[in-house]
C-alpha cells in the first residue's frame, strides 16, 4: 500500500480543512513536500482547492519548484477540465491528473485522455457522503450534490480505462476518526480490478495499518502527517 | 557539465528527467532529430503511455531506422519504461508499429499472464542472479504491459507470483521497466551507473 501525503493549496499556502470546507493556512507546501519526500513517502499528491486561474499557476509553479528536489511521484488534482490546463501541469513535472468534476459534464473525457496519455497517469477521484442511507457523488470539493448515487457511478467508471481510482470520504476528511472501512469494503465489492486509494480521517492511533496495507493499493493522509502524528518510515512501500 | 544524448520526439516526461540527472551534474543534449545526435555520449530513450503513439512519434521525427541501426552506438543506450518497451521486436498493445527490435522478444498485457489489477502501480524490490549494489532495492513502477521472457533480461521483481522483466541489458543496450528518475535516490545512482 502506498502511503501519499496529501497537500491541499491555496494561494500558495498548504491549508487544511474538516469535511473539504473551512480551510485554515499550516504553511509553506514546498517545506512539507520535502519534509514527506525524506520521510519515506510514496507518492506526493497536490490538491488546488479553490481551482481558479490564478491558482492554477501558483500550483504549477509549486509543483515546477518541488520536482527540482522530490523524485516520486506526483499528481495534481483540482477542478482539472481540458487538455491545455493538463499540458500545463505536466509540463510542470507532474506524473498524473485526479479527474472528479469535469466527469459529470463529461465522462468520455477519460477516454479522450487516455489515448493521449494513456491511462496510467488517470487518477479518478469520487467524494461522497451517506445521505438518506445511500452514499451518492459529490463535486466541486464536495460543495455539488450531483444527486448520483455511488455504487451507480462505479458501475459506469468500470467500463473506462484509467490508473487509480480515489475514494474520499467528505464526512471523515480532516476529522481523524479513522478511515471509514465499511466504504472501504462497498468499493471493492462494486469494482475489484482498479487500484484502490483511499482519503479521509486516517488516524494512526485508530486504524490498523496491516488490515489496511491488505485491502488498499494506496492512502492518502493529510492531517495526521501535518499534524506529526504518523511518521511513514515504517509503513511506506519505498522504505519497507 | 557531463552530457548525455536525450531522445526528444515529444513523448516523456522531460523535466523529471532533466531534474533527476541535474543532481549528479548530468546535462541533456536535446536529440529532437537525428542529425543533433553526438555518438560521443551515452543516451536516453523516454516514453510513456501507447506503444503505437511512440512509435508512430519516433516515425514522424524520422528516429526509427536510425534507433534501429547498433551501430550508430557507441556508448549505452537506456530506455526507460515504454521507452524499453519499443525495444523489443513488438507488443500486444500495438496494433499497428512493430518495435525497433534491439531486443528479441515480446511485451505482454499484464492482464493476459496472471495480474490481478493493471495498471502496476508502486514500490518493487528487483532481484537478479549477479551480485550488484542495486538488487533487492526498490523502484517505482507503473504500467499495465510487460516483458517476461527475454535472454536478456538481468534482473526482474516479483507481483501476484509472476515473474515481470525489470532491467534487460544486451551489450550496450539497456531497457529499465521502472522509473529511475522517481525512483527517489537510488533511481538517480542507477543512472549515474549506467551514464558513467
Amino acid at each position: 500500500m502506498r502511503i501519499i501525503p496529501k497537500l491541499e493549496i491555496k494561494s500558495g499556502y498548504l491549508v487544511k480543512g474538516r469535511q473539504l470546507e473551512g480551510y485554515r493556512k499550516i504553511g509553506d507546501p514546498n517545506l512539507y513536500a520535502e519534509r514527506y519526500y525524506l520521510e519515506g513517502a510514496d507518492e506526493i499528491c497536490f490538491i488546488d482547492i479553490v481551482a481558479s486561474l490564478y491558482n492554477r499557476k501558483l500550483i504549477c509553479d509549486i509543483v515546477k519548484n518541488i520536482s527540482t528536489k522530490i523524485f516520486v511521484p506526483l499528481s495534481v488534482g483540482g477542478g482539472i477540465k481540458n487538455f491545455k490546463q493538463i499540458k500545463e501541469i505536466f509540463d510542470s513535472g507532474a506524473d498524473k491528473i485526479h479527474l472528479n468534476s469535469h466527469l459529470f459534464t463529461d465522462l468520455n473525457f477519460i477516454e479522450k485522455f487516455e489515448k493521449i496519455y494513456g491511462g496510467q497517469s488517470i487518477s479518478v477521484e469520487i467524494q461522497t457522503k451517506l445521505f438518506e442511507g445511500n452514499y451518492y457523488c459529490f463535486y466541486d470539493r464536495g460543495r455539488e450534490f450531483s444527486g448520483i448515487k455511488l455504487l451507480d457511478w462505479l458501475k459506469k467508471l468500470n467500463s473506462y480505462e484509467f490508473g487509480e481510482l480515489i475514494i474520499t470520504d467528505i464526512e471523515r476528511d480532516g476529522m481523524k476518526k479513522g478511515v471509514n472501512l465499511e466504504l472501504i469494503d462497498l468499493v471493492k465489492q462494486k469494482i475489484d480490478k482498479k487500484n484502490l486509494v483511499y482519503s479521509g480521517g486516517f488516524n494512526p492511533n485508530i486504524d490498523d495499518i496491516s488490515f489496511l496495507k491488505k485491502n488498499l493499493d494506496g492512502l492518502m493522509i493529510a492531517l495526521s502527517l501535518h499534524e506529526n502524528l504518523f511518521s511513514m518510515k515504517n509503513f511506506s512501500e519505498r522504505f519497507n | 557539465m557531463k552530457k548525455i544524448n536525450y531522445i526528444e520526439y515529444g513523448v516523456g516526461n522531460f523535466l523529471s528527467i532533466k531534474n533527476s540527472l541535474k543532481t549528479i551534474d548530468i546535462d541533456l543534449n536535446i536529440v529532437d532529430k537525428p542529425e543533433n545526435f553526438n555518438n560521443e555520449l551515452h543516451t536516453l530513450l523516454p516514453g510513456v503511455g501507447n506503444f503505437d503513439y511512440c512509435m508512430q512519434q519516433l516515425a514522424k521525427n524520422n528516429f526509427v531506422e536510425f534507433l534501429r541501426d547498433k551501430t550508430n552506438f557507441k556508448k549505452n543506450l537506456v530506455g526507460i519504461c515504454v521507452g524499453m518497451q519499443i525495444m523489443f521486436t513488438k507488443s500486444e498493445e500495438a496494433k499497428e508499429y512493430p518495435g525497433l527490435g534491439i531486443f528479441d522478444g515480446e511485451i505482454v498485457n499484464l492482464k493476459n499472464i496472471g495480474i490481478k489489477k493493471t495498471p502496476i502501480i508502486g514500490w518493487n524490490k528487483i532481484y537478479g542472479n549477479f551480485k550488484s549494489y542495486f538488487m533487492n532495492k526498490k523502484f517505482y513502477f507503473i504500467h499495465s504491459y510487460g516483458n517476461i521472457k527475454s535472454k536478456c533480461s538481468i534482473s526482474c521483481y516479483k507481483k501476484n507470483k509472476t515473474q515481470i522483466n525489470a532491467i534487460i541489458k544486451k551489450d550496450n543496450f539497456i531497457g529499465l521497466q521502472f522509473h529511475p528518475e522517481k525512483s527517489g535516490q537510488i533511481g538517480i545512482e542507477l543512472l549515474n551507473e549506467f551514464f558513467k
